[in-house]
């Protein structure tokens, strides 16, 4: 086990498309940040809405110099919630984990693995490590660049109050909802085995499930069944910013843990059970 | 004083954790290991020890250990080669004495019959004459062999005529080449070559070579002695139908017939003869076939 | 006999269509063993299956004598259909990935099996930039990274030059005489693998036709004065006091393959038939190997 966890990390070190995911995450969040410096400039005078072409709307409406500063409304828990509840950790996931696990069928790299003395379980449960320690690295990155454009960009005082209690709870909170995620996208890969499906059924799973179970929400409004809560895409969208309470936190563990378990064990069995091309 | 206290704490633990987390390797790597030690002991696998943890010292080990395993698996692979050759020339060996030896024993008991004239049992005599001649050729042969392998025969290196040597020793076999019916092609330097070489094992050489082209030989023999830089190299060549190109890598092991049914009456021996005494007078002998004619060319250095 | 590899009525079906079909493959132990078949014959699946990266739909494989396969495989190295290696990585992290994932302590084995495959000057080059024949080698060094105690090769020679081909075989007869590997091999290109094999085994529509050693092909193969005649035994007491030939065999009840007197066939059926052997046949017989591989991989189903 420890030799496959050692080939796998090997593997990831080498992988492209890990850092290019992580880059690209990290320059999203820098590109937001710039969005908001632009606003915060244009909502204090300092700047003409439209200079560079660059037009920015709020709700609608062209947005003009209103006199405070922007960051009194927006601060880094707002920028964390745009990463996390946007669809933007779960594309970029569904990517890296698409190309992460699925090229190892299209290369045919497993072949010289599985029958070799190892057993099948044990090698995808090692994938699946490999896998959940490369996505945390990629959003722990992401955060840790959150937190220091939002350092840069808004000073001191975008760690006041009760800032650490919260900051802590949101990402501990989602990062369960990820690492759950993260079994989900490895299944559907090893489901599919082909880089294209993998990378389509991937991202129709981040986004697709929130549309329908919001609509079945909607639907099943009369009753009190919300089924978006048992998802952790939906869940990571209508995850509380602030005062999240230890109930939600296990709450939230629960659902992780199940789906966590359920893709794992789901992957494993079609990986022990499907001949490989 | 308590934040002192409570950081030695953690690091107390931290430090048990290690431990115990190493200990946990070493422990499974020291089962691993047996188990694949028992797998080698009771399948004789050549598949080296592996590491589980990744260890610096026990793979060490593992490393030395493996290559004492290496060297293990490569001593038995010789001692099986060597074995199975062995038993090859045996087998062999019998096969080439009981051929002529059953041959020889039919006709003498046609010889002890009342029925046969005079006449036909003197052809019988000449016939199990030669049988034995052919046994006693074999025996040679053999003897040659063990003895040069042996390392027990010492050449004598000297300077020789090898063009007087060459013509002699072909002209001898004049006759076998007039009851083949067709002439040879000789090509000789015109000024005279000396070479390094044993007189006995020139001759040899020579004479095993020639043999062994009107055993395999359909025609196109050529025989030439061409002088080549430092070298002096002695070909023949001859047109053949039973050598294939998968045979000419083998053909100068011992015992290698490209005959199935050795029916042809060949020992397998002469040219692993020829090939064994050119390299010990520092030359060397080779074959290649090409378009059906079948050449071998034996190196010698010159004086 | 030890045998590496025994199947027992093998059987893949693929959508309701017998890919192998109760295959009972014998490989010897330090043997190399030619596999031969047209394409789509089955042989891939069937390596796939003894190599465990396919369940047989029915049947069994044994290694090794053992009726445990699972254990028994680490004592294989594989390439088959292509070497599984990353395009966007270079020959020797390919060969590390390989070596840290079965625990290999040695590092310079990597080294190694670059010289010996030939690759050692490929250095940085990626291997999506590779010739055919380069990632085959690659292929056959990861095989080879674990010294195993059985190859199995899937067309290991497919898209080298001569020379390389040269190489290969000249590397797995090596392989063969002084590791006593055993050597699976399958290949269209039948004169290389007659130049290695020691053992044949023909698939035909998933079926295995025959299996033969390379003595019994060289007999077979030899050029001979076929005879199908009504009494077998007169004729070869014809064959022996009249004509004085012993060299023949009788293959089958009423056949005789003559391998003397080929330059005169004639002759001999003239001799035959004025002694009382009724011929009904009478023919020159024996091709090269291409033809008769070619023979019975064109045979129709009996």
């Amino acid at each position: 086990m420890l030799c496959l966890l050692s080939a796998e990390a090997y593997k990831l070190g080498k992988s492209k498309s890990f850092y290019i995911c992580m880059a690209s995450m990290v320059s999203v969040v820098f590109l937001m940040y710039g969005m908001f410096v632009i606003a915060d400039r244009i909502e204090r005078g300092e700047l003409e809405n439209g200079t560079g072409g660059v037009v920015i709307t709020q709700d609608g409406e062209r947005m003009e110099s209103g006199g405070g500063s922007i960051w009194e409304q927006v601060g880094i828990m707002e920028m964390l919630s745009q990463i996390f509840s946007g669809d933007l950790v779960a594309c970029m996931t569904s990517i890296f984990i698409s190309i992460f696990v699925i090229g190892e069928h299209t290369s045919g790299m497993v072949k010289n693995i599985v029958g070799k003395g190892n057993a099948r379980g044990v090698i995808f449960l090692s994938k699946l490590l490999v896998t959940e320690a490369g996505v945390i690295i990629m959003v722990t990155v992401s955060v840790a660049a959150t937190l220091l454009a939002g350092r840069m960009f808004i000073g001191d005082c975008a760690f006041a109050g009760d800032f650490r209690e919260n900051f802590l709870a949101y990402t501990g909170v989602q990062y369960l909802n990820v690492i759950a995620l993260t079994a989900v996208f490895v299944l559907t890969g090893e489901l599919t085995r082909n880089l294209a499906a993998g990378i389509s059924l991937g991202i129709g799973v981040a986004v697709l499930p929130v549309l329908i179970l919001t609509g079945l929400d909607m639907a099943l409004g009369e009753s009190s069944i919300s089924l978006s809560r048992y998802w952790m895409v939906s869940r990571s969208g209508s995850c509380p910013l602030e005062g999240i309470t230890s109930g939600y936190a296990v709450e939230t563990a629960l659902i992780a843990g199940i789906w966590l378990i359920a893709a794992t064990a789901l992957g494993m069995w079609h990986f022990y059970r499907a001949d490989i091309r | 004083m308590e934040a002192w206290y409570l950081g030695a704490a953690i690091l107390a633990f931290a430090w048990a954790g290690i431990l115990s987390a190493r200990l946990c390797c070493y422990r499974k790597q020291i089962r691993h290991l047996r188990r694949e030690l028992e797998m080698i002991e009771e399948t004789g696998t050549g598949l080296g020890l592996t590491s589980v943890c990744g260890i610096g010292e026990t793979e060490e080990i593992i490393c030395a250990v493996n290559r004492i395993l290496e060297k293990n698996r490569e001593t038995q692979e010789l001692l099986r080669r060597e074995n199975r050759s062995y038993r090859e020339s045996i087998a062999g060996i019998s096969h080439d004495i009981r051929t002529p030896l059953t041959s020889a024993k039919g006709y003498m008991q046609m010889i002890r019959s009342e029925k046969v004239t005079d006449e036909k049992r003197k052809d019988y005599a000449g016939i199990v004459e030669r049988r034995l001649d052919d046994l006693t050729g074999l025996l040679d042969q053999l003897f040659l062999y063990t003895r040069i392998e042996s390392g027990e025969l010492s050449l004598e290196i000297e300077r020789l005529n090898a063009n007087n040597l060459f013509a002699e020793t072909l002209s001898l076999f004049y006759e076998d080449f007039l009851e083949k019916g067709c002439e040879p092609e000789v090509f000789l330097e015109q000024e005279p070559c000396y070479i390094r070489a044993d007189r006995q094992a020139f001759v040899r050489i020579i004479e095993n070579l020639i043999r062994n082209a009107l055993v395999h030989g359909t025609g196109g023999y050529a025989f030439s002695l061409r002088r080549s830089g430092q070298n002096i190299v002695l070909s023949v060549s001859n047109r053949t139908d039973s050598i294939e190109e998968g045979d000419i890598g083998r053909i100068f092991e011992r015992f290698y017939t490209t005959d199935v049914s050795r029916s042809r009456r060949t020992t397998g021996l002469g040219l692993a003869i020829v090939k064994k005494f050119a390299e010990q007078m520092g030359g060397e002998a080779a074959a290649r076939l090409a378009d059906g004619l079948f050449t071998i060319e034996v190196r010698f250095w010159c004086v | 006999m030890e045998y590496v590899l025994q199947t027992d009525a093998l059987t893949k079906v693929y959508g309701g269509v017998k890919v192998v079909n109760e295959v009972g493959m014998h490989v010897e132990k330090g043997s190399i063993y030619g596999f031969i078949g047209k394409n789509g014959a089955g042989k891939t699946t069937f390596m796939r299956m003894a190599a465990g990266l396919a369940a047989p739909t029915s049947g069994s494989v044994t290694l090794f004598g053992s009726g445990e396969p699972e254990r028994q495989r680490m004592r294989i190295g594989t390439l088959i259909e292509n070497p599984g290696v990353f395009g966007g990585m270079t020959a020797r992290e390919n060969l590390e990935i390989v070596r840290r994932s079965l625990g290999i302590p040695e590092k310079k084995r990597i080294d190694g099996l670059l010289e010996l495959t030939g690759l050692s000057g490929a250095g940085r080059k990626k291997v999506k930039n590779f010739s055919m024949g380069m990632k085959q080698r690659l292929g056959i060094a990861i095989a080879m990274l674990r010294s195993p105690d059985f190859l199995i090769l899937d067309e290991p020679i497919n898209g080298l030059d001569p020379t390389g081909i040269m190489e290969i075989r000249d590397l797995l007869v090596t392989l063969n005489r002084e590791k006593g590997i055993t050597i699976l091999i399958s290949s269209h290109i039948l004169g290389e693998l007659s130049k290695v094999a020691t053992h044949y085994g023909v698939i035909r529509d998933g079926v295995l036709i025959e299996e033969f050693g390379a003595a019994e092909l060289a007999l077979r193969c030899r050029r001979c004065h076929k005879l199908v005649v009504d009494n077998a035994e007169l004729a070869a007491g014809v064959l022996e006091e009249k004509l004085d030939i012993h060299s023949y065999d009788i293959p089958q009840e009423g056949v005789l393959r003559v391998f003397e007197r080929l330059s005169d066939t004639s002759g001999t059926n003239r001799i035959l038939m004025e002694n009382g052997v009724e011929l009904r046949e009478s023919y020159l017989a024996g091709q090269d190997l291409e033809g008769y591989f070619m023979e019975l991989l064109g045979k129709q189903k009996a």
